[in-house]
């Protein structure tokens, strides 16, 4: 279903630019979309149309199929469902403290003070800035007075949350910590609506691409139609994404193949599966190697290894070598006349659902609990999504070694035949297991996933 | 930058979280009867104990402290000096001359010179005490328990919020000035009203940004929706009762030192 939608938007400031021109955009219920274009493209105009803050000069927008109303009670009703995040963080926080200004949506719905305290207090958890509550804005910095004003919109529960440029401005890690953030908000079942010049994340984190150019809608589609049309990326001032233009070299040169990757994840599919490992003669010496010498081969965190075949009878593979050029510890060898097939070892995922903030979050967790699982499994590689699991993991003392792209970290270090635990807030579970299976699906190397309960 | 440095302090001394109430109180109180004495006995009294308790009870950095007492000892000064000189007519102590023109100290000028500057200094260190030991956002909730106005409060929350915004902004541009290095006086003149006029004109824009940013989170002009504050513990009966005690032996002393002069 549509939740929100736009029919021929025309909109001219009151100067004369024609900032929209017969826009047509709509967006379904609980997915992501990313309107992309340059610098004036109109981004900003479109977005600030979805929560009525402009009026069409033609055209309509439909909230859930009616129409917008721009009376009092109408307007009311938008700005209740639709909630907006402006580019700079200080146009929006207005409260001399960040407490009231997560308070100030909710008071202007008139809620009891007591739903009020609750609101504003999950928001900041939600957003893990509790710590600041009583701080100024003034105090903050830019990918912490973002958080807060995301807070500010989640404490009214709205349905749509339109974002424009979210991640401008911010250093690489706020970026992430934001879309997280918001990635949990979606897994929770809002629709996300931004504007962005950033193309690799809108092809990494979008569903639906709108691109505007010079005020018109020049295409939309999913991310791989949209990054396939590579004349009108190119038409439009936009680039390619780097997994895109990287793919592009390499397959060029018959390294890669398939379909164009939009993730890191595709990319290292799309290059892996042309390899048969016994054509790879190129592996790393585990212990001084003479010439002629013959060892096993391993792979270990993804590299082909020797392995000294009186040394260590167990770990002796089905796959043997000889070498070639004497090479000291550590230093790359090159193995001829291998015999054997080695089927590279996948990990298994192990998924560990925790409670979200409004569910009891890490206080519904017992983290000894938590602790036994770990010792049981005993994982290579830890990882944590969403806001309640990240403070578990934390409280746990546990070191986390995702906390950011998750679910593709955890897939890419499965299929470097490590062991992966994750501990997932609420939704963010399927997701997980969603991404998994789409991922086995498009006939990459089969992981398996376990789910720890 | 010193509003930022106070506003720091604010937020970050050793009197933090004292209630706001009870600082209100005690700052109030005891420079309206500074103001009200009729010797200047009870307001460096007060100088002393303001003093006291911005160094040593809130640990305040001695040096930003003189810094600020900075102005309102040139004013005292200044009256102190412009009185005794020009105050008064039948007390003369002392005459001098200069450009064959007689002055006159009196008596009677300088003791009201006294009293004018001691209260001058004492004023401004009980407002201090109530700067940096409280910050503003504070303040506000104070105001409310006063019985002032919503709107006004509301008013001066969004300029307290926005007078930072602007600070960082003018600061942004008075660096951006100086990289494209301007130097005699004459292009510092231009500058600095190109700056302002700028300045002014961004003022009005992020007026309107307000006013659409608070629409999006549904505002509709009439609840008091930036006064949101969590808890409304009581006042702690035993301090308030120990300020007031105070300020009754204050008010003693006040009355006891009346027309009481140094000279
Ligand atoms: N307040 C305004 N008054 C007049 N023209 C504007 C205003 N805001 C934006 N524009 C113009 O409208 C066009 C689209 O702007 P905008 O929506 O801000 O683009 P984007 O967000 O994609 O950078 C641009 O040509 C811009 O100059
Ligand atoms: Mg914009």
């Amino acid at each position: 279903m549509n939740i929100i939608e736009a029919q021929n938007l025309t909109y001219k400031y009151p100067d004369g630019t024609k900032a929209l021109d017969d826009i047509d955009f709509s967006v379904e219920k609980g997915s992501i979309t990313a309107i992309i274009g340059q610098n004036g493209a109109g981004k900003s105009t479109l977005l600030l149309h979805l929560n009525a803050t402009l009026r069409p000069a033609n055209g309509a927008v439909y909230l859930e199929n009616k129409p917008f109303a721009y009376d009092n009670k109408g307007l009311h009703l938008i700005r209740r469902k639709v909630a907006m995040v402006f580019q700079n963080p200080d146009d929006q926080l207005l409260a001399p403290t960040v407490r009231q200004d997560v308070a100030f949506g909710p008071k202007n719905l008139k809620l009891a003070d007591a739903q009020i305290k609750q609101r504003v207090d999950e928001a900041l958890r939600l957003v893990g800035m509790e710590a600041y509550a009583d701080k100024p804005p003034h105090f903050l910095s830019g990918g912490q007075k973002k958080r807060v004003a995301i807070a500010g919109v989640i404490a009214m529960k709205p349905e749509i949350m339109v974002l424009d440029e979210p991640t401008a401005g911010l250093d690489p890690q706020g970026c992430t910590e934001i879309i997280d953030i918001l990635d949990e908000l979606n897994a929770e079942g809002k629709t996300i609506i931004f504007s962005t010049h950033d193309v690799d994340l809108a092809a990494k984190w979008a569903n639906n691409i709108y691109v505007l150019h010079e005020g018109r809608i020049k295409r939309h589609g999913s991310p791989s139609q949209i990054f396939a049309d590579h004349t009108m990326i190119s038409e439009t001032g936009l680039k390619l994404p780097g997994f895109v233009q990287t793919f592009r070299e390499l397959k060029l040169r018959g390294i890669s193949g398939g379909e164009s990757p939009l993730t890191m994840l595709n990319f290292v599919e799309s290059v892996s599966k042309p390899f048969d490992v016994l054509k790879v003669r190129c592996a790393i010496a585990s212990t001084d190697v003479y010439s002629g010498e013959t060892v096993g081969l391993v792979m270990k965190n993804g590299t082909l290894c020797t392995t000294r075949v009186d040394d260590d009878p167990k770990s002796v593979t089905s796959v043997f070598g000889t070498v070639i050029f004497e090479a000291r510890a550590g230093e790359d060898i090159v193995v001829g006349e291998i015999t054997g097939i080695l089927s590279p070892k996948t990990g298994v995922i192990h998924i560990v659902p925790i409670p979200r903030v409004i569910e009891g979050g890490s206080r519904a967790v017992d983290l000894g609990t938590i602790c036994r699982i770990i010792a049981g499994q005993s994982p290579d590689k830890i990882g944590a999504m969403g806001t309640s699991a990240k403070v578990v993991v934390k409280k746990a003392g546990i070191k986390c070694d995702f906390e950011v792209d998750v679910i593709q970290s955890s897939i890419l270090a499965a299929l470097r035949g490590l062991n992966v635990m994750v501990f997932a807030t609420g939704g963010m579970v399927d997701r997980v297991i969603q991404k998994i299976e789409s991922n086995n699906k498009q006939g990459g190397q089969h992981i398996k996933y376990l789910r720890v309960s | 930058m010193i509003h930022q440095t106070i506003d720091i302090i604010a937020h970050t001394n050793r009197l933090r979280h004292i209630d706001t109430r009870l600082k209100v109180i005690f700052a109030v109180t005891t420079l309206l009867i500074t103001i009200a004495s009729t010797s200047p006995i009870p307001p460096l009294l007060a100088f002393v104990i303001a003093t006291i308790l911005i160094l040593f009870a809130a640990k305040i950095n001695p040096g930003t402290y003189f810094f600020l007492l900075l102005t309102p000892l040139f004013f005292g000064l200044v009256s102190l000096l412009m009185m005794s000189l020009f105050f008064g007519y039948d007390s003369p102590l002392y005459s001098f001359e200069i450009l064959s023109h007689t002055f006159v100290l009196q008596k009677e000028g300088i003791n009201m010179g006294l009293l004018l500057g001691t209260r001058t200094v004492a004023g401004s260190a009980c407002l201090f005490f109530l700067a940096l030991t409280t910050p503003m956002t504070e303040l506000f909730t104070g105001l409310k328990w006063l019985r002032i106005p919503d709107v006004v409060i509301e008013l001066a929350m969004i300029i307290y919020r926005y007078i930072f915004v602007f600070l960082e902004e003018a600061q942004r541009m008075w660096l951006a000035s100086r990289m494209r290095g301007e130097t005699d006086f004459r292009t510092k003149i231009e500058v600095f009203s190109m700056l302002a006029s700028t300045l002014f004109l961004r003022t009005i824009h992020q007026g309107e940004k307000l006013f659409v940013a608070m629409n999006s989170r549904c505002y509709d002009g009439e609840t008091n929706s930036l006064c949101y504050r969590e808890k409304n513990p009581g006042i702690n009966i035993t301090s308030l009762f120990a300020i007031l005690l105070f300020e009754f032996a204050f008010i003693y002393v006040t009355i006891k030192t009346q027309n009481m002069a140094f000279i």
